[in-house]
């Protein structure tokens, strides 16, 4: 029967022609359809897929007899071999090395005793390597093409990464300039220095991080009191290249010590900067103020500097700075125990206090001060940022002071610390000093040589000029014996007394115009050593150098120490508003 | 008397569901183990004299005329005829004494300048009023270090504020030095003033103004019915304000550092811990110890009576979530006169800000202004690889304490203030009291704690190699910085009415489910006021930063960075600023997201 099928869908012809396998398909708009049909199993035409077969057969037997005469086995010619051999050698030392292994086109070969190697191969492109134990191995692209080849190949030393660890008081800026320098130069290269590891610490803290042994490698930058309050930490270096750099700084520069020998005269620190103390004068606030270029320390005890409306001089507190402590202990040792605490007493009369030896630098560049004291590199900063600024020595009342770098006793990494410390000291490393952002002076004169030393002819001029400095005879161990309790007394009757200090000062200052003779004993009766009760023993002592010295020890207790500074600091508020009593009257 | 504690403990029983014991508990352990015991270590030689202990030490500052001086010495301010000069430095009470006194001047300068704000921005309508609404902000911005060199450009006599008032407009026929204490004061008001603003605008929008309207319909108007009906009302919010800057103003360090070579401005006793607290052998000293518990005890006491006194009057309205219209007048010209009036004071307080950006942009600021404008200093820091690790930081670690805080503070301000107990305004008052305790204090005992029981680990500081400061710096931001969430949480807390959720809790949700479903979405500005805070301050936070932070320079925040800049090289000064202004962009833009959010509704800072 005929399927009727009259508009346009999918239709299962399947279905319709096993009902009756006819169909018609009517009212079909016009337009061309697709039909598809499909069927269910066909028959194969076997005759067809025979045929094939036969065909691909005889397709590969052909592409195999092709193949096969390509590829058939040559007879040999004899090729000519030409030798290829060489030396192998150590990077760092350049001696030969024996019994390294080098391999090439399925060959391997040992160096004999002189490091020597012989391989005959034919002219082509090779592949080769060269390993030897504790070294890493090295591959080379070889090409023989018809003559012998000779090669000398330097295998590099295997070592392990090393990151120093340096701990210092240096700021960011010498840090990362130092790094940067560092860890492009050779020896850091060749010892395989990847890392430099600064710990930026403050001093008290400096001794928790060294009784950890091992964790720290070099100790740099902090001031030579701090480095030898630590002596027991340091040892002496022993690498060649160390002692060669260390032989060639001198042992004083201008009367200070930049080596520091121990007991038993080994090394135990080198200076790698220098630098003196002096202070940082803001020519317009002088003219301003009307107030003179101060040329010696006394000067900054004027009565001048009392009497303007507010102080226009800065010092800091030495327990927060130690190039204040050590300015002080300069003035104590330049003038003497007793009239040295005069002019420190009516300095601080003058003078803002500060928390920061940078902050009285910035007072000086902003104008803030006309008068700073500071360590020379923060003059020299100050001038560079503010021409107004300069930086001035006091004639014969200055020192030197040498800016230490220690190896670490207990330094797990003494080779690649020797060689840090080799750097600094040579004239590359001391280019550091050079930078126009740092401006200190260096140890090693050989800097200048370099085409850096040569553009910094100011840094030269002024290096010179601090070597024909001569300055105090300092007496190091004389300052150390008293430093704590020199800090802790200027502090308690200078610093927390100082709004009376000013007072009375300023009223005693008056007098100076219209009664001499009282201001003359006002100004000795102010400044005189305070007299005070003992806290422990309850006698009244006077703060000699020789007390100071006895108490010294004692003060590391804090619970000593707060009970002796409040003794000095109510004894210091009663001397101070007597004498402004007696002055005002 | 068996059934009397028999009582008690049911009584106490019921009030505890799983939820509440987990919420007093973990805030509870934090805080003791991280705050409490560190600190206690840290002090407990305050009490100890040779070994044995003593109250001598307290008895020392007490009696000494150092510390204590009711006389007082010095003159309040000098004229000085020959260099035609007036110079404000305040009078010397004696350590302790100087801090209460500028705290309480602060508090009040900052209350009445702050009230005088706020009721302008709540109560009227005027052109303008969102530049008004903007600086008043804008002293919230902190940029540290840096804004020490602006301040001092600013008030120094040759500086800007007295060329403007004496050399231009003439206002003066001399030039002013505000000095010492006098420019602590001065400084201390304009820098925290915006939290009594805050506080106070709060109180004044959420206040119910039916009962404004009330009292005009028995008529009462202006300044009668602003002082018997509003400022009754909103004086909770005010108080609280006001007290909070009292706090702050006493452990401020700031403002001391930037004045410190005054002798005068040494004598407060934020900067006498600050200055004392380590020496240089890094013993600890006693007395130190000692003059930090006092600071401490008067801290705390002044947060005894915000909480009492807050609580003693709940204005929570049964109607929360109606928008009601805004008691907003539009001004007449007087008005406007008197409001434009308050525009100058209002610049001056944001000039730190503005010339924190003027030295970024400038390339020396040796003079009255800044010279040189150049983006160097901003490009600098892009170019510069090292700043973008300290800024991801700076952030990552902001928002782990974020997640921190909020979820600390969710706990201890519901236990605060839902929970029935008499001892649990304690808890309130222990996740509170980071605020008076002064970072530097915090940032030494973690130190030592960390140093001496996680030897060895990753932890400990002395650790040169492998010391990861995150752990420790992330711990410290979130408990410094918790009390600003807690209390804004506790204040949307406590507007919430607690009968609805006893309606959900009728209903047969548990607590914790209230929680969710009805209570966080009522308090979540506050929540959400509260991260914003909490965003702003960890991200400018100090003292952890640079005495931690600075021990493995990979892991420091943006401010020790900005730190080790400003100090080292001369001429760092501008990039430190550049850093500085990112921080307030930072700070800036998180403020502006979530105020776009709040609008009208600014949540309580503070209590």
């Amino acid at each position: 029967m005929l399927t009727k099928i009259s508009c346009i869908q999918k239709i299962n012809l399947n279905k319709i022609l096993r009902q009756n396998q006819r169909f018609n398909l009517e009212k079909l708009k016009i337009n061309a359809y697709p039909i598809k049909g499909m069927g269910m199993g066909s028959k194969v035409d076997k005759s067809n897929s025979k045929r094939i077969i036969i065909a691909l057969g005889l397709i590969l037997i052909a592409i195999s007899i092709v193949a096969f005469y390509i590829l058939r086995p040559r007879e040999e010619i004899p090729e000519k071999k030409y030798l290829f051999s060489g030396r192998v050698i150590d990077s760092a030392t350049g001696s030969p090395l024996k019994d390294a292994t080098v391999k090439v086109a399925g060959l391997s070969v040992k160096t004999d005793e002189d490091g020597r190697y012989r391989i005959e191969l034919k002219p082509g492109n090779y592949s080769m390597t060269v390993e030897r134990e504790g070294y890493t191995s090295r591959s080379e692209v070889l090409e023989i093409r018809d003559r012998d080849v000779s090669m000398t190949i330097t295998l590099v030393k295997v070592r392990k990464p090393i990151t120093l660890v340096i701990l210092t008081r240096h700021d960011t800026t010498i840090q990362e300039k130092a790094k940067a320098s560092f860890l492009a130069s050779n020896i850091s290269k060749e010892l395989n220095i990847v890392d430099l590891r600064f710990m930026p610490s403050a001093g008290p803290l400096w001794e928790d991080y060294l009784k950890r042994e091992g964790e720290v490698d070099v100790a740099w930058g902090g001031g030579p009191t701090l480095f030898d309050s630590l002596l027991k930490y340091w040892a002496q270096p022993t690498s060649k290249i160390a002692l060669e750099i260390i032989g060639e700084i001198p042992d004083k520069i201008g009367g200070a010590p930049i080596k520091r020998f121990g007991g038993d005269g080994s090394l135990l620190w080198v200076a790698s900067a220098i630098s003196s103390f002096g202070y940082t004068v803001n020519n317009r606030g002088l003219s301003s103020w009307r107030l003179d270029k101060p040329l010696s320390w006394r000067d900054l005890a004027s009565p001048g500097l009392a009497l303007l409306p507010y102080p226009q001089l800065g010092i800091a507190d030495p327990l927060r700075s130690t190039s204040h402590t050590r300015i002080y202990e300069i003035i104590l040792q330049a003038y003497g125990w007793e009239e040295g605490w005069r002019v420190l007493a009516l300095m601080a009369a003058n003078s803002k206090i500060y928390d920061s030896s940078d902050a009285v630098r910035e007072g000086v560049i902003t104008g803030d001060l006309a008068i700073g004291i500071t360590i020379d590199f923060y003059g020299y900063q100050a001038m560079k940022v503010n021409p107004d600024t300069e930086y001035i020595i006091p004639e014969g009342e200055s020192i030197i002071n040498g800016d230490p770098i220690a190896l670490v006793a207990s330094s797990r990494n003494r080779e690649a610390a020797e060689a840090f410390i080799a750097w600094v000291l040579s004239p590359e490393g001391q280019k550091l000093w050079l930078d126009p952002s740092i401006n200190r002076m260096p140890v090693n004169e050989r800097v200048f040589e370099t085409p850096e030393g040569r553009a910094r002819e100011d840094l030269r001029k002024l290096y010179e000029r601090t070597l024909k400095t001569r300055g105090i005879e300092f007496d190091d161990d004389r300052a150390l014996r008293t430093e704590m309790a020199m800090q802790q007394y200027f502090k308690a009757v200078l610093i927390d007394q100082n709004l009376e200090l000013k007072r009375a000062w300023r009223e005693v200052a008056k007098l100076r115009e219209s009664d001499p003779k009282r201001y003359e004993e006002l100004r000795r009766r102010l400044t005189d050593l305070i007299s005070f009760k003992d806290p422990t023993t309850g006698k009244v002592e006077s703060f000699t150098e020789e007390y100071a010295a006895a108490i010294n020890p004692r003060l590391a207790d804090p619970a000593f120490s707060d009970s002796m500074m409040k003794a000095w600091r109510d004894a210091a508020r009663e001397r101070f508003t007597e004498i402004y009593n007696l002055a005002s009257r | 008397m068996m059934g009397w504690v028999r009582g008690r403990i049911s009584r106490l029983l019921f009030e505890l569901d799983p939820t509440s014991i987990a919420f007093i508990s973990i805030p509870l352990f934090v805080f003791s183990f991280f705050l409490i015991y560190p600190l206690s270590e840290m002090l407990v030689i305050a009490f100890t004299r040779d070994g044995a202990p003593s109250l001598s030490w307290f008895m020392d500052i007490l009696s000494s005329r150092f510390y204590i001086d009711p006389m007082g010495q010095g003159s309040f301010l000098e004229y000085s005829p020959e260099y035609n000069l007036l110079y404000i430095q305040g009078r010397d009470h004696g350590v302790i004494l100087n801090s209460l006194m500028v705290a309480a001047s602060v508090s009040g300068i900052a209350g009445l300048f702050g009230l005088l704000v706020a009721f302008t921005l709540a109560r009227y309508e005027f052109p303008g009023k969102s530049i008004f609404r903007v600086l008043s902000m804008t002293p919230l911005l902190l940029s540290p270090f840096v804004n020490v060199f602006v301040i001092k450009k600013l008030f120094e006599p040759f500086g800007l504020l007295n060329w403007l008032l004496h050399d231009v407009l003439r206002v003066l026929p001399f030039r002013v030095y505000f000095d010492g204490l006098a420019a602590v004061v001065l400084v201390q008001s304009l820098t925290f003033y915006p939290i009594v603003v805050l506080n106070t605008y709060s109180a004044l929008v959420n206040m119910d103004p039916t009962m404004e309207e009330q009292g005009e319909n028995l008529g009462a108007r202006g300044l009668g019915l602003f002082l018997r009906v509003t400022l009754p009302l909103s004086f909770p919010g005010l108080l609280a304000g006001a007290l909070l800057v009292f706090i702050f103003s006493l452990e401020d360090l700031g403002a001391p550092i930037v004045f410190h070579g005054n002798p005068l401005t040494r004598k407060l006793i934020s900067f006498q811990v600050y200055s004392r607290f380590i020496s240089e052998t890094g013993a600890r000293s006693p007395e130190i110890a000692a003059l930090s518990l006092i600071l401490l005890a008067c801290a705390i006491a002044v947060f005894i009576v915000i909480r009492n006194y807050v609580s003693l009057r709940p204005y929570a309205t049964v109607s929360r979530g109606v928008r009601w219209k805004p008691r907003e007048r539009r001004l007449g010209p007087i008005g406007l006169a008197a409001a434009y009036l308050m525009l100058p004071p209002l610049v001056f307080s944001s000039l730190p800000q503005i010339g924190v950006v003027a030295l970024a942009l400038s390339e020396r600021w040796a003079g009255l202004l800044p010279e040189g404008l150049t983006l160097w200093n901003l490009v600098q820091i892009f170019v510069n690889p090292r700043v973008s690790r300290f800024l991801v930081n700076s952030l990552a670690y902001a928002v782990i304490s974020i997640a921190i805080i909020i979820s600390l503070s969710l706990m201890s301000s519901y236990a605060a203030s839902r929970l029935r107990f008499r001892w649990i305004s304690l808890l309130d008052a222990l996740v509170t009291s980071p605020i008076a305790i002064p970072g530097i204090a915090i940032a030494i005992a973690y130190f030592y704690f960390f140093s001496n029981h996680f030897r060895g680990s990753p932890l400990d500081p002395i650790n040169v190699l492998q010391f990861n400061p995150a752990p420790i710096l992330v711990l410290g931001y979130s408990l410094r910085r918790l009390p600003f969430a807690a209390r804004s949480i506790f204040a949307g807390l406590q507007q919430v009415h607690v009968n609805l959720e006893e309606a959900a809790m009728n209903l047969g949700a548990g607590r914790l489910r209230t929680i969710v479903k009805v209570t966080a979405p009522l308090i979540s500005l506050n929540i959400l006021s509260g991260a914003l805070t909490s965003f702003v301050y960890v991200v400018g936070e100090v003292s952890l930063s640079i005495i931690i932070g600075v021990l493995n320079m990979e892991y420091a925040p943006m401010t020790a960075y900005m730190r080790d800049v400003w100090l080292s090289a001369v001429g760092s000064l501008q990039i430190a600023a550049a850093l500085g202004l990112l921080l307030m962009l930072m700070q800036l833009s998180v403020i502006l997201i979530t105020t776009v959010g709040l609008k009208q509704r600014y949540a309580f800072l503070g209590v």
